[in-house]
């Protein structure tokens, strides 16, 4: 009788938070009800990870262009700039995640008032260009709330913060001078400036963001290498745009810089633009490769 | 260039006025169908009898089929006003395109030659870019809207002479003023971050996906004035295509009416562009169309272009919400690839038949 009401408690206990509504305030200000989603449609592909990684991947019905990671089969309503009221509609989610960045292009402003217009949740999650590591948190927390599964989310903070103690103790010891390339082709680069994602990673890896301004500019070869970088940082997919490491180094300014002459070019995941929960991993690798690199 | 009915021969004439009459019978009708079914289809499934019964349960007709409440929502708050729109701005584009090709007398004139779509991109960039918020959330809309206007007005002060308008200068400062605002684009987007950049570029491909019943109603008044106002000019078009001095000896005040179509084309297309963003190919298509199927009394064919260009957008959007589902394309990818193979077959076609 004892055991069995205890078992009772036990269950009744796991199951509270999972049977409860949560109220879970956006970074709109807008609070919204939940009761465990059954049918999300999660916009932006950080949001999915996040999702994947407290292990209610199945509730995800739908998902934006960005949503590919884990590799998946889930439908995707589009670009992120240009998201169609219906189309998510259509899907029958109890709940639209999406971030407030997400939401910032004016067309998505429109789209967030159609779809509460339509009675559907829309829960606005903060951005994912800032914040770095502690924006993921902040994100993550949330999620746990809509899907209450705290205890997930404080053993995947756990595992945020370990990776991170294994990238502070295996960052170079001298600063190493970044430069990070996004190319679409040979012809056609950017330098992304210090701010957001890219600038996150750099500063986490031990490294110095070298690019003399905030935002995104447009490559020119006289610039790079008057900046001079020791190492370089692209996208897996830049990277193969512009014919690997040999193209790399054909592009225009590059073989001037200490980077190219000691082909110190390092590739990260696509994915890196919106900061999310593989930030400490992609950290950890680029501490690695610059402390073997740049051992003096 | 048109081709004024005199020098047909006599059955031709009468031939040409039989189909006007029945193209104005049967356009609306199509357009009726078009309307019907882009209200009926699209992502979220509706059934036609639910679509009726929810259209009429505010006059407290029972349902004739069960519906649920977010059907009714989506079909009152996403689906109606997307269609709604639709139809304004394709007449507006339609009926603009054809009272500018009569007033220039030529048949590659659009209303983009105005700087209208030209004015509008660069100061829906400048918005974007430079983070102009003056308007809260229509700030884009308003932006592009002005940026429309003010182009308009500049091409057309450009194009005065001693109080007089001329056509053909107003085609060259428009070529010079759209290469300007093409470069005050470029600029803009050269400045822009790449998130600014995509927003750029996809309200220059158009979509009516942003459609609200306040964005409809905002551009509504504007776009109405040009689709009813420029048939009212029909005459004196007719009579402009005779040429500038004859029109005035039959008494047409050419220069009012040049004032007109330019003030009238200039507001109804901005407003449209304002609310869809750029849709090409409709203001050139549309009124070549009718031209072929009821001749160049402009009587008819202005009425009968508002009709085809509302039908052709409604239908183009509904193209463009579906095909892709449950994403959707922007509509002026649509518009363009249904429209340039069809007006690159029109102008083969006309060559054979020495009509363009």
């Amino acid at each position: 009788m004892y055991k069995n009401f205890k078992t009772a408690l036990v269950l009744s206990l796991a199951l509270l938070p999972a049977a409860s509504a949560a109220s879970v305030q956006g970074a709109d200000g807008v609070t919204v009800n939940v009761t465990n989603p059954k049918r999300v449609v999660a916009l932006n592909g950080t949001t999915v990870e996040l999702i994947y990684r407290l292990g209610k991947q199945n509730t995800v019905v739908g998902t934006d262009v960005t949503g590919t990671y884990p590799a998946n089969k889930i439908p995707s309503v589009g670009h992120w700039a240009q998201l169609p009221a219906e189309g998510i509609i259509s899907l029958k989610p109890d709940l639209v995640i999406g971030t407030a960045d997400n939401f910032a292009t004016p067309k998505n402003a429109t789209l967030v008032q159609q779809l509460r217009g339509a009675g559907v949740k829309v829960l606005v999650l903060p951005a994912t260009d800032t914040g770095g590591l502690d924006g993921v948190k902040t994100r993550l927390n949330l999620l746990s709330q809509v899907y209450g599964v705290p205890s997930a989310a404080n053993a995947l903070t756990r595992s945020f913060d370990t990776t991170l103690a294994a990238v502070k103790a295996n960052r170079p010891k001298v600063a190493p001078r970044v430069i990070f390339l996004y190319a679409h082709s040979p012809s056609d680069a950017s330098i992304y400036g210090t701010e957001g994602g890219a600038n996150e990673l750099i500063e986490l890896a031990g490294g110095r963001n070298v690019a003399p301004f905030k935002d995104v500019k447009p490559l020119t070869p006289e610039a790079l290498v008057a900046m001079n970088p020791d190492a370089i940082i692209m996208l897996d997919r830049g990277l193969a745009s512009v014919g690997g490491l040999e193209g790399a180094l054909k592009m225009p300014g590059v073989a001037q810089t200490n980077a190219g002459k000691n082909k110190r070019i390092y590739t990260v995941d696509n994915s890196i633009r919106w900061i999310g929960p593989r930030l400490p991993e992609f950290a950890l690798k680029l501490a690695r490769e610059w402390k073997k690199d740049f051992a003096r | 260039m048109t081709v004024s009915p005199t020098s047909l021969p006599a059955p031709a004439v009468s031939r040409q006025r039989v189909r006007a009459r029945w193209a104005l019978v049967a356009l609306p009708l199509v357009l009726l169908a078009a309307v019907v079914f882009a209200v009926g289809t699209g992502a979220v499934h509706i059934s036609p009898a639910q679509v009726v019964s929810i259209l009429l349960a505010p006059l407290g007709v029972p349902a004739l089929a069960a519906y649920e409440e977010q059907q009714a929502a989506v079909l009152h708050a996403i689906r109606l006003p997307r269609v709604v729109l639709g139809l304004l701005v394709g007449a507006g584009l339609a009926v603009a395109g054809t009272a500018m090709q009569g007033l220039f007398r030529n048949p590659l004139a659009d209303p983009g030659l105005l700087g209208i779509s030209s004015g509008a991109g660069l100061a829906a960039a400048m918005s974007v870019v430079l983070g102009i918020h003056l308007f809260g959330t229509y700030t884009l809309p308003v932006m592009a809207f002005l940026g429309s206007v003010v182009s308009t007005a500049v091409i057309y002060a450009l194009a005065q002479e001693r109080g007089q308008m001329n056509v053909a200068t107003m085609l060259l400062a428009g070529i010079a003023v759209n290469a300007l605002c093409g470069a005050g684009t470029g600029l803009m987007t050269y400045l822009a971050t790449d998130e600014q950049l995509r927003s750029i570029t996809f309200w220059q491909l158009g979509s009516l996906g942003g459609a609200t019943w306040p964005a409809v109603l905002s551009a509504a008044p504007l776009l109405l004035v040009g689709v009813l106002g420029l048939p009212l000019l029909a005459r004196a078009l007719n009579a402009l295509t005779l040429g500038e001095s004859n029109a005035a000896h039959l008494g047409i005040p050419v220069t009012a009416v040049k004032w007109a179509v330019v003030g009238l084309v200039a507001l109804s297309v901005g407003a449209g562009v304002a609310v869809a963003g750029t849709i090409g190919f409709v203001g050139l298509v549309v009124p070549h169309l009718m031209r072929l199927l009821t001749g160049p009394n402009h009587a008819t064919l202005l009425p009968a272009s508002a009709l085809a260009g509302a039908t052709l957008l409604v239908l183009a959007d509904l193209l463009a919400r579906t095909i892709v589902m449950p994403s959707e394309l922007p509509i002026g990818i649509v518009t363009a690839l249904l429209g340039a193979p069809f007006f690159l077959y029109l102008l083969r076609q006309g060559r054979k038949g020495g009509r363009l």
